[in-house]
């Protein structure tokens, strides 16, 4: 119901002419249209490991074709150099065309290679971004069994030897680790700093020796989680990023601009997934007529609509503090919980809707994130987003610290 | 810089200036001993009403060739925060944002007539848009013809600002069942205002009785699309009034967290309240993105409705559980008559009710939802 507005008041505070603005959006609506195949769920649904990620390998090649992947990625590595504006149309019209998501190389195009363009050397950024561009795919080895939302706490040494680390530990909740040949990876290299300092972050290769991997299998019946276990892997002190024990800086810098254009596309799918739940809805109201139980399902569904909304207009001045300060205010905190359970309660309301016919097994598209179709699938998943990349409760705790300035509680670090 | 940019540019810079004029005023002249004694009746509240007409509160809406500063709604949301963090005991909502509204929705002579007035202070048109419980969209007042005449019957409830209003726009039920917007003047002969007291000391409702009302032809100046968009600014109105309120709640409660100690540590380091605390503004956050986006749609077509429902059932009801939070947090102290925290609690429930609550407004969204 809500057009972008937006994109226009971005272009504008960058001095962009909206005309060109709104001939971009037209491209880029015309492009989708002829390139996202209209059976590409069908053909996920059910679909093995290899067909998977060979799907997910040729629709980046079609957008990077098209000059689509990696927007935020200077032209000259091979990424789009779109303005913000034009990463904000692009999200929006891919969201809006259910459009598959990049899953397996989401790592490497966003974290690795924000984290390369902040705090790689020359050389890491013409070895790795070109790369990163053309499929490599990256894990990211920052969470352990001892330090997940903790993560200060790590214990994973990487210990100097010469001109050589020598790295052992183990890390856990590593995505498509399986597939990775390079991990961003956070280890200890010196035990007696403080927790956060002493922490150095490291581009790993997948195929050292010493390097094992074991997927998890996840409650939704898929293996997108990993371990890796790290046994005496040496790497050259050229594979650090950024500073030696300056690795807690680096891996916290990266929530930047690509990451608040993400989380709109984010939301914007999932302005996309109420309008399914809506259909549900509609199919049962016939038989509620005029119960109570319509009254309470029309309410739920309209509450929603209400908080899916209003997670994008705070989304909206995210992005225009983003245009007109560069930096994101306090709403990237408020977005990641409110995001997180938002989703959680549409899925749930999907699976209430959808009664005992919800918990039929049956198969479900591969790789989607958390658009697969089946609500209790997706339900099942929430927690790569309620507990992923900093917990809502550690979140809770981020904003009365940071955002309202409340005291740490008493032996904390 | 673009035109748009320059545009959009001048209009932030506008609101902050109004933010910080009269966030500084009303922390000067409105301090919470005023309010209580205002509320209370103790003190002439007429006092602070002159400066704020003065400060060209009344005129926001109007246009310049009335008096007013030809601004729009983002720019009277932004007044009306700042009266809702200072519980300010004025009366706005009749005379700021439904009577200026709803004459300038209807324009021709009855605006000509009144702006001019409503803006120099001279007169206060407020307006009843809905039934005798006060619910938008039910109407308990008849309007029919009588010899080249209009007569005025029925009962409308909880009606904001309406003992001090010289005048008040009737939302009245023709007989085709067709809504009209009727100009009443509060002297006029069958017209009885009766007191409706509410919890809320800060604010002034009251039930309007019209037995046999005669008025001209003339006084009827618009129809149901008038008298939706009166509500529904009063919906805005009330959300905006309660972005200020919980803001200004949770910072008196920030502090008491930070400073009160207990068990040895400051409460505020107990994570069973930072939790409750992030949540508190989770929910601001929202109301402030909510309401900033309805001021700006309001006069987008086919965007208010959605826009409005959405802000007035957020915010409202964020400010009322933030409220509650308030409360609890304060512990003993916080259930005293002496603490502000209940005048915030009672003014945030009145405004959860008030133009709507949040069950209406989700019924309005169900139905563009079903559309």
């Amino acid at each position: 119901m809500t057009a972008s507005p937006v994109s226009l008041r971005l272009s504008a505070e960058g001095g962009e002419d909206p005309a060109e603005l709104e001939a971009w959006r037209t491209h880029v609506r015309a492009w989708v249209a002829e390139n996202v195949p209209a059976d590409w769920r069908a053909r996920m649904t059910g679909a093995g490991d290899e067909e998977y990620v060979a799907f997910q390998r040729w629709w980046m090649g079609r957008l990077r074709e098209g000059g689509y992947l990696a927007p935020h990625v200077p032209k000259r590595w091979g990424g789009g150099g779109c303005t913000l504006a034009q990463q904000v149309i692009l999200a929006e019209e891919l969201a809006h065309a259910g459009a598959p998501q990049l899953t397996v190389t989401s790592t490497a195009l966003y974290h690795a290679a924000s984290t390369l363009l902040a705090a790689g050397t020359d050389e890491q950024q013409a070895r790795h971004l070109p790369a990163i561009l053309a499929g490599e795919i990256w894990t990211q080895g920052f969470s352990e069994p001892g330090a997940g939302s903790d993560l200060a706490s790590l214990q994973t040494r990487a210990r100097r030897e010469g001109d050589r680390y020598v790295v052992n530990g183990q890390k856990i909740w590593s995505s498509y680790a399986t597939y990775a040949t390079h991990c961003l990876l956070l280890a200890r290299t010196d035990p007696d700093a403080p927790k956060r300092r002493g922490i150095t972050c490291f581009i790993l290769d997948m195929t050292l020796p010493g390097v094992q991997i074991v997927p998890i299998r996840q409650s939704t019946g898929e293996h997108e989680f990993c371990e890796i276990f790290l046994t005496d892997v040496e790497l050259g002190a050229d594979r650090i990023l950024g500073a030696e024990n300056d690795g807690w800086r680096v891996a916290q810098g990266t929530l930047s601009t690509e990451r608040s254009v993400f989380v709109l596309e984010q939301i914007e799918r999932l302005c996309v997934t109420r309008g399914r739940l809506t259909a549900d809805v509609a199919a049962q109201l016939p038989a509620l007529n005029g119960t109570p139980a319509e009254g309470r399902l029309r309410q739920s569904l309209a509450r929603l609509y209400a908080e899916t909304e209003v997670l994008r207009l705070i989304c909206y001045r995210m992005l225009d503090d983003l245009g007109r300060h560069g930096g994101a205010g306090p709403e990237s905190s408020v977005i990641k919980v409110m995001f997180a359970e938002t989703l959680k309660r549409v899925d749930e309301l999907g699976t209430t809707v959808g009664g005992l016919d919800a918990q039929r097994l049956r198969p479900h598209t591969q790789g989607v994130n958390w658009e697969s179709g089946d609500w209790m699938v997706d339900l099942l998943a929430t927690p790569a987003w309620t507990v992923g990349g900093g917990s809502s409760e550690i979140m809770r705790n981020v904003i009365a610290e940071r955002v309202l300035g409340l005291p740490r509680e008493p032996g904390a670090a | 810089m673009s035109d748009a940019a320059a545009t959009a540019t001048e209009g932030r810079e506008l609101r902050a200036a109004l933010r910080e004029t009269a966030r500084s005023f009303l922390a000067d002249r409105c301090r919470p001993d005023v309010v209580r004694a205002i509320a209370a009746g103790d003190r002439d509240g007429d006092a602070l009403w002159r400066e704020v007409v003065e400060l060209g509160w009344t005129g926001v809406q109007a246009p310049e060739e009335h008096g007013g500063l030809g601004a729009g709604l983002p720019e009277l949301a932004v007044l009306l925060e700042e009266c809702g963090r200072a519980l300010a005991p004025l009366p706005m909502l009749g005379a700021a944002v439904l009577g200026p509204g709803a004459l300038l929705d209807a324009g021709g002579p009855a605006a000509a007539e009144w702006l001019p007035r409503i803006v120099a202070g001279q007169a206060i048109v407020t307006a009843a848009m809905a039934g005798a419980d006060g619910v938008p969209g039910r109407l308990d007042t008849r309007v029919g013809a009588e010899g080249g005449r209009l007569v005025l019957d029925g009962v409308a409830g909880f009606v904001a600002d309406l003992p001090a209003a010289d005048a008040v726009i009737v939302a009245a039920r023709g007989g085709r069942g067709e809504v009209a917007a009727v100009l009443v003047e509060t002297g006029a002969a069958g017209v009885a205002i009766e007191d409706q007291p509410v919890h809320d000391c800060t604010r002034r409702l009251a039930r309007l009785t019209l037995r046999g009302v005669e008025v001209a032809p003339a006084a009827r100046i618009g129809g149901a699309e008038l008298v939706e968009r009166a509500a529904d600014r009063g919906a805005l109105a009330v959300a905006a009034d309660g972005v200020g309120g919980a803001g200004r709640v949770l910072e008196i409660t920030l502090e008491h967290l930070r400073t009160r100690e207990q068990f040895g540590r400051p409460l505020g380091s107990f994570q069973a309240l930072k939790h409750r605390c992030a949540d508190m503004f989770l929910r601001l956050t929202g109301a402030r993105a909510a309401v900033e986006h309805a001021a700006a749609a309001f006069d987008r077509p086919g965007e208010r409705v959605a826009a409005v429902a959405i802000a007035k059932s957020t915010a409202a009801e964020a400010y009322a559980h933030i409220a509650g939070e308030g409360v609890q947090m304060h512990g003993g102290i916080g259930f005293t008559w002496e603490h502000d925290m209940h005048l915030f609690l009672k003014r945030a429930k009145l405004g959860e009710a008030l133009f709507g609550d949040g069950d209406h407004h989700r019924d309005r969204l169900d139905r563009l939802i079903f559309a």
